[in-house]
């Protein structure tokens, strides 16, 4: 067990016009479970495999505890890794894949079985062991690599995208059991997803990365409620979040935020929040909503009126716990999780309209056409820079 | 008004069939039908030339089980298999690991490793009798030039360096394959398999023969029956390097010039020890005991490689 400290880690493929990774600095705490999260491209398997010595580091340094690693070999950096692939060795039995490692460390043979037996045990492989790889379903490969990565109880887990071979059902169930796993050893852990569901339910902080670039790193909690920039905001969270380009006015002591024709309220907490919108009364900003934050009005009585809006259903999904409202609004999307676009970009609707998705209780009646009143929750209003994107927090 | 037919249930189970008729007659008229009538004149007296034909049943085949010259022909056949056998999953493998390391020039080498391969047996044949020549050769002032004269010699007319020499050729000229089906082994093994290796603690000495070979069966197995093939047909190199009597004194016949002697002649210009029947009688026989090898050694080496 150990601490994992980047600094200033980088890449550049030879011919490449872009870095990988720039200037990465995180530091992992001996027993933690890091989540790297980030679109396809981000950099984070990068910065995985040259943590685990796969991966030639073109700048910056990773220690492992206290030992710089740069010049170690992945055999001599005492981590072990789980594979998208999983990577078992088809030609042995599950046995001889978890006891390989500890073959070639020369355990003594007793020992080693005992292992072994025990990983299986915990991993519930036991009536597979003198199968091959080949004859088992996806959910039992995945447990015997990780079987392979902890029987030689190394210090640091590296973990790239375990579980995206895997089908929806079985994902969820081996979430949580790979978490129990790591909470049991207590190992720190690295851990590559695409997915943010896993880096929300899994990590104890959540690393998400863009264009080789850390975006922000928090606490699942933190990294949802108090998002850096547009692009954590809208990458979290699903549906993502509302963005819209708006005007910030200001009438005596009362600041609104104008989406289209018509106003929201911004309350005190939103304000102590959000400090820096001062710098921004009668500009523009972009203000998110998330999709929780906006419910039918008609279940809320008691909602002020300067805190809602009313827009028309264009459609409706229900999701049996509660519904999907797509409304439209008087004002242009932002979206900021597009692979491919580097600026911030709107979605264009020809009528310079912009869809905002709400998610109402099961319980309203709210139909398709109809022009529905909503409730906001003005006091989880979130607010960016219009042209850099960040949050306009004081930030550290 | 008429009706279309109702398929047949024959039709419908064998009617695809007929989409392999043209296919199977060309078969039928080049293998088979050929194959059938070699078995009858197998079983006569028939010395190509004439009508003068007699009916003998398997006097031919008895006659071969104890024909020395035939086990001596095989026995060079057998000792060719297993030394270009050993060489290619020695050499072979060797040049295709490193190959596969994929330095630079890689097409440059992999082009010139594989080019003897696509050259005419005999082409080859006749410039390795140059090469080998005591008199106009180079092989032999190359070992002198490399301080190695004591080990330069008359190739191809020693009964000692003989066969060496037409093992040496044969050597050359397969080794393209050997290099070509492992490296296509090679390169199915996913990256992966040995950074997880890599990672587990292993050296590169315990990645390659604990992960990455026990994965090159299914080629081990493919370089060894074709090799095995291959081997016991000889006959092209030993003909242009040695002549049809495996000179010197047989040193190097090997079964495929023995049935060309015995059935087309070539050790002489009579006609009196042609024996058309029985080169054919033999040409099956090393028919029937390769298919029932090549058979056995499937079995055994398939057992051996993992199921994907």
């Amino acid at each position: 067990m150990s601490t994992v400290t980047l600094k200033n880690l980088s890449k550049r493929y030879d011919g490449a016009a872009a870095a990988a990774l720039v200037d990465l600095n995180i530091s992992i705490n001996d027993g933690e479970f890091l989540v790297l999260v980030g679109p396809s491209g981000c950099g984070k398997s990068t910065a995985l495999k040259m943590i685990g010595g796969l991966e030639e580091i073109s700048g910056g340094e990773v220690y492992i505890g206290d030992r710089l690693v740069n010049d170690f070999a992945s055999r001599d950096r005492d981590i072990a890794m789980v594979f998208q692939s999983y990577a078992l060795y088809p030609h042995m039995s599950v046995y001889n894949n978890i006891a390989f490692p500890l073959q070639i460390a020369k355990v003594d043979r007793a020992d080693m079985d005992k292992r072994v037996r025990d990983v299986a045990k915990i991993l519930q492989l036991e009536p597979f062991l003198d199968r091959r790889p080949g004859n088992l379903s996806g959910g039992q490969r995945q447990r015997v690599a990780m079987g392979r990565a902890i029987v030689r109880r190394p210090s640091v887990f590296l973990m790239d995208e375990p579980l995206s071979n895997l089908d929806a059902k079985l994902r969820v169930k081996m979430r949580s059991e790979v978490a129990r796993i790591q909470r049991q050893l207590q190992v720190t852990t690295i851990y590559v997803t695409h997915d943010q569901v896993e880096a929300m339910t899994m990590g104890d902080r959540v690393a998400l990365m863009r264009d080789g670039v850390l975006q922000q790193i928090d606490t699942p909690h933190e990294i949802y409620h108090e998002p850096r920039n547009t692009f954590v905001a809208s990458f979290i969270g699903s549906p993502a979040m509302n963005l819209f380009r708006a005007r910030l006015t200001s009438e005596g002591d009362h600041m609104r935020v104008q989406l289209g024709d018509q106003n929201l309220a911004i309350t005190t907490l939103t304000h102590q929040r959000y400090p820096r919108i001062d710098q921004h009364v009668n500009g523009e900003v972009i203000v998110g909503i998330r999709p929780e934050d906006l419910e039918d009005a008609a279940l809320l009585p008691e909602h002020p009126d300067e805190q809602c809006l009313t827009a028309p259903i264009s459609l409706l999904e229900s999701l049996g716990s509660d519904q999907m409202a797509h409304v439209k609004l008087q004002a242009e999307n932002i979206r900021d999780i597009d692979e491919e676009d580097e600026e911030l970009m709107a979605t264009d609707d020809s009528d310079g309209s912009g869809i905002c998705i709400c998610r109402f209780a099961a319980q309203s009646d709210a139909r398709v056409g109809d022009t529905v009143k909503i409730a906001v929750a003005c006091d989880r209003l979130h607010f960016f820079d219009s042209s850099t994107g960040l949050a306009l927090r004081n930030q550290t | 008004m008429s009706h279309p037919k109702p398929q047949s249930s024959f039709s419908s189970t064998y009617g695809h069939l007929w989409f392999v008729l043209p296919g199977f007659a060309f078969f039928l008229a080049v293998m088979l039908i050929p194959l059938i009538l070699a078995v009858g004149i197998s079983m006569t007296n028939w010395t190509g030339f004439g009508n003068d034909l007699q009916f003998v049943g398997l006097d031919n085949y008895t006659e071969l089980l104890s024909y020395w010259p035939f086990y001596r022909a095989a026995m060079h056949n057998a000792i060719i298999f297993l030394a270009i056998l050993l060489f290619q999953h020695t050499v072979g493998l060797y040049l295709a690991v490193l190959l596969n390391e994929k330095p630079r020039f890689m097409q440059f080498y992999r082009t010139v490793l594989f080019l003897p391969v696509i050259m005419s047996l005999v082409a080859t044949g006749f410039i390795w009798t140059l090469m080998l020549s005591p008199n106009i050769g180079l092989i032999n002032p190359l070992l002198q030039t490399l301080g190695l004269g004591f080990l330069a010699g008359n190739w191809l007319s020693d009964p000692d360096l003989a066969l060496p020499a037409i093992i040496f050729v044969t050597a050359w000229n397969s080794m393209g394959w050997a290099i070509i089906i492992y490296l296509s082994g090679l390169q199915n093994i996913p990256e992966e398999l040995k950074q997880a290796a890599a990672m587990d603690g292993a050296n590169t000495r315990q990645i390659f023969w604990r992960v990455v070979f026990p994965q090159l069966s299914p080629a081990f197995t493919a370089l060894t029956v074709l090799t095995f093939i291959g081997t016991f047909r000889t006959f092209d190199v030993v003909y242009v390097l040695t002549g049809p009597l495996g000179a010197p004194n047989f040193a190097t016949d090997v079964v495929g010039t023995l049935i060309y002697r015995t059935a087309f002649g070539g050790s002489s210009f009579s006609s009196a020890d042609i024996r058309f029947a029985f080169g054919l009688a033999m040409a099956l026989m090393l028919m029937l005991v390769m298919a029932g090898f090549c058979y056995l050694l499937i079995r055994v080496l398939r057992s051996r490689e993992i199921e994907a």
